[in-house]
């Protein structure tokens, strides 16, 4: 579990203590002081490589399937070269925070919450509600075609689930069940993959919680691009 | 009488239909004309050729019953099947006729989409022989339940060099040219990803211009998404291009890209990627993605082969290939290597052997 917290109004230490109504004790403590304010977190899983904060553990699968860590020094290296357009290169839950201008950035699988303008105290709340920091809109992300198509909802899935990793526990990864409206190849597949990654993110807290990493290869983009391709 | 066998390509892909089985089956009646008398029956509309007898679908096997015919009158005569979907009634009105029949066979054609291309494609088990332009697609006949003896595999390597002045080096600094030809009508080709990496490659100025030449139904919403994404003064679909227009833009690129995926949900794969030669034959180093058939068609030192799926990989390949003109120069020396030894006759000349058996 981690929290993280950034702040252009507060110290180090004031940061590091707001973080204590919700962070066990045992729990370790960083901080860091930037040109426009810190940055607090708690927990684990938090790497920092040149100006890069990367929380979570993102994935070089395409698919989005665990099991295939990207690196943190390569990750960090596709932000210095791409700029945020990098997280588009790696799947699975994670963010990034530039420490340079304080910004932070959501791959579109959008599991990893973020607030802005949240108030300490009550954080585990705030996460049942709606994530503030926007994630990419789906016209970025992929697009509903408008041409006819002989892709099926159904086919996706079933192609989802071929790129599977034999080891992987089927609780670590989102993929809603075959009769799931996803999968109905109907209009509106935008809507509802919209919906589902709002979802995501409260599973992959309530996952935290339990101390698994969830991933969402159905938030990855081979399956939304299919998807809104099946679903003109 | 003539000599020459005399053999009849049914088919329903003949230009100036654009595509592959299009441009192949184009290739192998021109480059065998010493060897094989050709007439062609299509359905392709078009202006009238010597040889070439375009019908309508419904009239196709009362013209092929006259063509039939005319292939009878000569030792050798032959029914070739250019299209899959025909094997079921052209070997029953070949067999009709005592004629030997032979069928071309390419990728996602082969894939049945219902109950009533099943059973188009059951024919082809009873064909005599069958020419798979790759491994990858003579396993998917496998699946169709013809016999191994009977598929021999040939690829259609039918591109020599095309260049038609020697290229201009890149000016230090300025930024990728691409070209990418396609058919825009599946989306196996997998566009999805090009915009994907043109738009992690929009800050670095790692691509100046990215073209896809190819038209099809998907060439407007392709369109409209890459406007959404800010891709426009990028990202050009210009449709389909003449020959000479096709060249000019290939000469004035500085790298080719064949992304196709291969999609289950869509029952779409590459059955070999003759693209991938004919960028090749210009001068261009290729990244091909690495899936099918394409990996068959790629050739030492101008090409290679990258995941279809993974951004990443794209994206990190052409920014270091921008960022290393002389890997990209040796590349493109590759290249021009290649389409200098390349015979096209080679080929053809063992497709058509291939055709007889």
């Amino acid at each position: 579990m981690t929290i993280l917290v950034r702040s252009s109004s507060h110290t180090p230490a004031e940061l590091v203590s707001a973080l204590d109504p919700e962070a066990p004790p045992a729990w370790s403590r960083s901080a860091r002081r930037t040109s426009w304010g810190c940055v607090a977190w708690a927990g684990e899983s938090v790497e920092v490589v040149d100006r890069w904060l990367i929380l979570g553990v993102p994935s070089a699968d395409p698919w989005g399937w665990p099991g295939h860590p990207l690196g943190p020094g390569e990750l960090a290296s596709r932000m210095s070269l791409f700029g945020p357009d990098g997280v588009r290169t790696a799947t699975g839950p994670f963010l990034v925070l530039d420490m340079g201008d304080g910004t932070v950035t959501r791959p579109g699988n959008g599991l990893v919450p973020f607030w802005t303008h949240g108030r300490f105290g009550s954080t585990i709340q705030k996460l049942a509600g709606p994530n503030a920091v926007p994630l990419p809109h789906l016209a970025h992300h992929g697009f509903e075609r408008s041409a006819r198509t002989s892709l099926s909802g159904r086919r996706v899935r079933a192609e989802l689930l071929e790129h599977r990793p034999r080891a992987t526990p089927a609780r670590d990864a989102i993929v809603p069940g075959p009769f799931d409206r996803l999968w109905s190849g109907r209009a509106g597949a935008a809507s509802q993959l919209r919906a589902l990654r709002h979802e995501a993110s409260r599973s992959w807290w309530l996952g935290r919680l339990d101390d698994r990493w969830l991933h969402a290869p159905v938030l990855e983009r081979p399956v939304v691009d299919r998807l809104l391709q099946a679903g003109s | 009488m003539s000599l020459r066998p005399r053999w009849v390509l049914v088919t329903l892909d003949y230009p100036p239909a654009g595509g592959g089985i299009s441009r192949l089956l184009n290739a192998l009646v021109a480059g065998s004309a010493d060897a094989v008398e050709w007439r062609v029956l299509t359905t392709t509309p078009g202006n009238s050729a010597e040889g070439v007898r375009r019908v309508r679908p419904a009239h196709l096997l009362l013209a092929l019953r006259d063509e039939m015919q005319w292939a009878r009158a000569a030792a050798g005569g032959r029914i070739v099947i250019g299209h899959p979907f025909l094997a079921t009634p052209v070997v029953a009105a070949a067999r009709l006729t005592g004629l030997p029949s032979s069928a071309i066979v390419y990728g996602r054609e082969l894939v049945a989409r219902g109950p009533h291309h099943r059973a188009l494609l059951a024919g082809l088990s009873r064909v005599e022989r069958v020419l798979s332009i790759s491994d990858a697609t003579a396993q998917v006949v496998s699946r169709l339940g013809v016999r191994p003896s009977h598929v021999v595999v040939v690829h259609p390597a039918l591109s020599g060099a095309s260049r038609r002045s020697p290229r201009t080096p890149r000016p230090q600094g300025r930024a990728l040219r691409i070209v990418l030809v396609t058919r825009l009508a599946e989306h196996y080709k997998n566009l999805d990803l090009v915009h994907a990496v043109l738009l992690v490659l929009k800050r670095t100025a790692t691509v100046e211009r990215c073209v896809v030449i190819g038209d099809g139904p998907l060439r407007h919403s392709h369109m409209r998404a890459a406007r959404d994404a800010g891709l426009a003064a990028v990202l050009h679909y210009p449709g389909r291009l003449s020959d000479d227009e096709m060249r000019s833009v290939m000469h004035d690129s500085d790298i080719g890209i064949f992304p196709s995926r291969t999609s289950s949900a869509e029952g779409g794969f590459e059955g070999f990627g003759l693209v991938i030669h004919e960028l090749a034959a210009t001068g261009l180093p290729v990244l091909v993605g690495d899936t099918a058939a394409a990996r068959e068609a790629v050739g030492s030192g101008w090409s290679l082969l990258l995941d279809p799926e993974d951004v990443g990989m794209w994206a990190k390949t052409l920014h270091s290939l921008c960022l290393d003109p002389i890997r990209l120069d040796r590349m493109t020396t590759a290249a021009e290597e290649w389409a200098a030894r390349a015979d096209p006759s080679v080929a053809i000349r063992q497709m058509v052997a291939g055709l007889r058996g």
